[in-house]
Formats: structure tokens, C-alpha cells, sequence
């Protein structure tokens, strides 16, 4: 009885310290401009995505003869047929775009798979730039397609009265999709090192597996919430 | 304190997805060639449901640290 609470308090007495240690190393600070592991790994992975596609998409011809060529057309089709679920037959435009936001964001989720690098999705910079840069294309496409004076009709669409609502409605957006997916990367990340503290034998597998769950369904989300505000604003 | 709002957060929200998902295995049951469709729209009804658990998490957070 005496060796399990003792054990509790160490955990417990460890606990403070526990944001300390899922902070990223910061390489390099100048006031606000800041170099740290999280955007070291960003850069990581978009040079394994570059040399990634460059290798898939060099010397395509119209007729695939080679695998590379069969696994971007895989690629394509699959984002295409997940934009022409929701969009129907206006996805050609859109699934360029939302088909590169799921895929850096899947690879951001699951960088923390090679060690020493840390999930760039758990910090609120990065889920932020992502969530404001997608809600700002939302809204680009939106007027593009109708027209501006349509757009602005929009906002007080049921009646004059409703401008508020519809405006908070808009605009909360950005901050919610990139709250969701910092929160459940954050709280995967605070997760795994609260197991790694109690206990560290087998039981971290698990909440790994979990974890890699947790990323793909978070991309997948995302995407699909872009893709959703696009179709309510087109309609 | 802040954790008593996680844990109450968690436990409506956590009831919120059991129905989520009891809805889908019902429908699924019931016509399994929409089971697709069902799929799809479990995953966009589960991650807006846990939106709530999310935001009460990060605010029980953000007391902590303030304390």
C-alpha cells in the first residue's frame, strides 16, 4: 500500500512540470521572430513532400505506362471523389487546393513517428496559419463564383437584423476548426507523456496507435469542414 | 477546480457520441449498402460533438497555467 502511494506522489509532484516538457526547443529568438523545433520540422517535412512529388509527377504522359504515374493518379482520384461527394461536379475547381491542405496536415500529425521531432500541429502558430489561410480560400472562392454584392447579400440574408449572428457565424470559424485540431494534437501529446511517466512499460504502444487514429481523422476533419464551408457558401 | 470542468465537459460530451455513434450502428443495421455515406457523416457529427470537449480542455488549460 505504502509503495503504490509513494508512486502516486511522484507522479503527482511531477505533474507541474509537465507543459515544461512538451515545450518545443527553441532554436533561435530575435523579440518575436523565432526559430524552433517546431518550425524545423515543418521544413523537414516539406522537403520529404517535395522530393516526394517530384519524384511521382516527372515525365507523366496521357496513357499511365509506370507506377509512379498510377499512384499520383490514385492520389488525385481519391481527393477528387472525397471533394465530389459534398460538392458534386464543381469539385474540379476546388479539390487541388483542399487535397494539399489534407496532406500536409496528415504528415504534420504524424511526424512525432520519427524521434526527435515534434507533432508541428501542437502548437497553436501552426494550427492557426492553416485554419486563417483555409478560411481566407473559403472566402476568395465563395465571391469568385457567385459575385461580391451577392456575397455581401448573404450576410443579411433572412433579414437586416440577422447581420450580427451571420458575422460571429463567419468569422468564429477559423478559430474554431484550428482550436479542434490544436486540442486534440495538444492533448494526444500531453497524453503520451503522462503514460510515459506512470507507466512506461507496453502501455505507451497503445496510446501511439491511438494517436496515429486521432491524426488521420483530424485531417480528414478539417478538410472536410473547408469543404463544407465552401458548398453552404456557394448554395 | 479547472479539472472539475474538463470532467464535466468530458462526461456530457463523451453521452453526446454514444448517441453519435448508436445512431450510425442502428441506420447501418437497418441498410447496409449506405453504410458510406453513414460513415462520413459520423465522423463529421463525433468531431463537432468533441468540439466541446476540446475548447473545455484548452480553457482548463489556459487556468491552470494563469494559477
Amino acid at each position: 500500500m505504502n509503495i503504490i502511494v509513494n508512486y502516486l506522489k511522484g507522479i503527482i509532484e511531477k505533474l507541474p512540470n509537465l507543459l515544461d516538457t512538451t515545450k518545443p526547443t527553441v532554436f533561435y529568438q530575435n523579440g518575436n521572430f523565432r526559430i524552433s523545433s517546431t518550425i524545423v520540422t515543418t521544413w523537414f517535412m516539406m522537403l520529404l513532400l517535395f522530393i516526394f512529388v517530384m519524384i511521382i509527377t516527372s515525365k507523366l504522359e496521357k496513357i499511365s505506362k509506370t507506377r509512379r504515374q498510377a499512384v499520383a493518379e490514385k492520389i488525385t482520384l481519391f481527393f477528387y471523389n472525397f471533394v465530389y461527394e459534398v460538392l458534386g461536379e464543381s469539385a474540379k475547381k476546388f479539390y487541388g487546393v483542399l487535397g494539399s491542405i489534407f496532406i500536409t496536415i496528415l504528415l504534420m500529425n504524424f511526424m512525432w513517428v520519427i524521434p526527435t521531432f515534434t507533432t508541428p500541429t501542437a502548437s497553436v502558430s501552426t494550427t492557426l496559419a492553416l485554419g486563417i489561410i483555409g478560411f481566407l480560400y473559403t472566402q476568395y472562392v465563395i465571391i469568385r463564383e457567385k459575385n461580391f454584392f451577392k456575397y455581401l447579400k448573404s450576410y443579411i440574408e433572412p433579414n437586416a437584423f440577422m447581420i450580427i449572428g451571420n458575422v460571429i457565424n463567419i468569422f468564429a470559424r477559423p478559430l474554431s476548426i484550428s482550436m479542434r485540431l490544436f486540442g486534440n494534437m495538444f492533448a494526444g501529446k500531453i497524453l503520451d507523456s503522462i503514460i510515459m511517466m506512470s507507466i512506461p512499460l507496453l502501455a505507451p504502444i497503445v496510446f501511439s496507435v491511438l494517436s496515429i487514429l486521432t491524426g488521420g481523422i483530424q485531417a480528414y476533419v478539417f478538410t472536410l469542414l473547408l469543404t463544407m464551408f465552401i458548398s453552404e457558401g456557394l448554395e | 477546480m479547472e479539472f472539475l470542468a474538463i470532467g464535466i465537459a468530458i462526461a456530457s460530451a463523451s453521452f453526446g457520441e454514444a448517441l453519435v455513434v448508436k445512431a450510425t450502428i442502428e441506420g447501418v443495421a437497418r441498410q447496409p449498402e449506405s453504410a458510406g455515406t453513414l460513415r462520413t457523416l459520423m465522423i463529421i457529427g463525433a468531431a463537432l460533438v468533441e468540439t466541446g470537449i476540446i475548447f473545455a480542455f484548452i480553457l482548463g488549460l489556459l487556468l491552470w497555467i494563469k494559477m
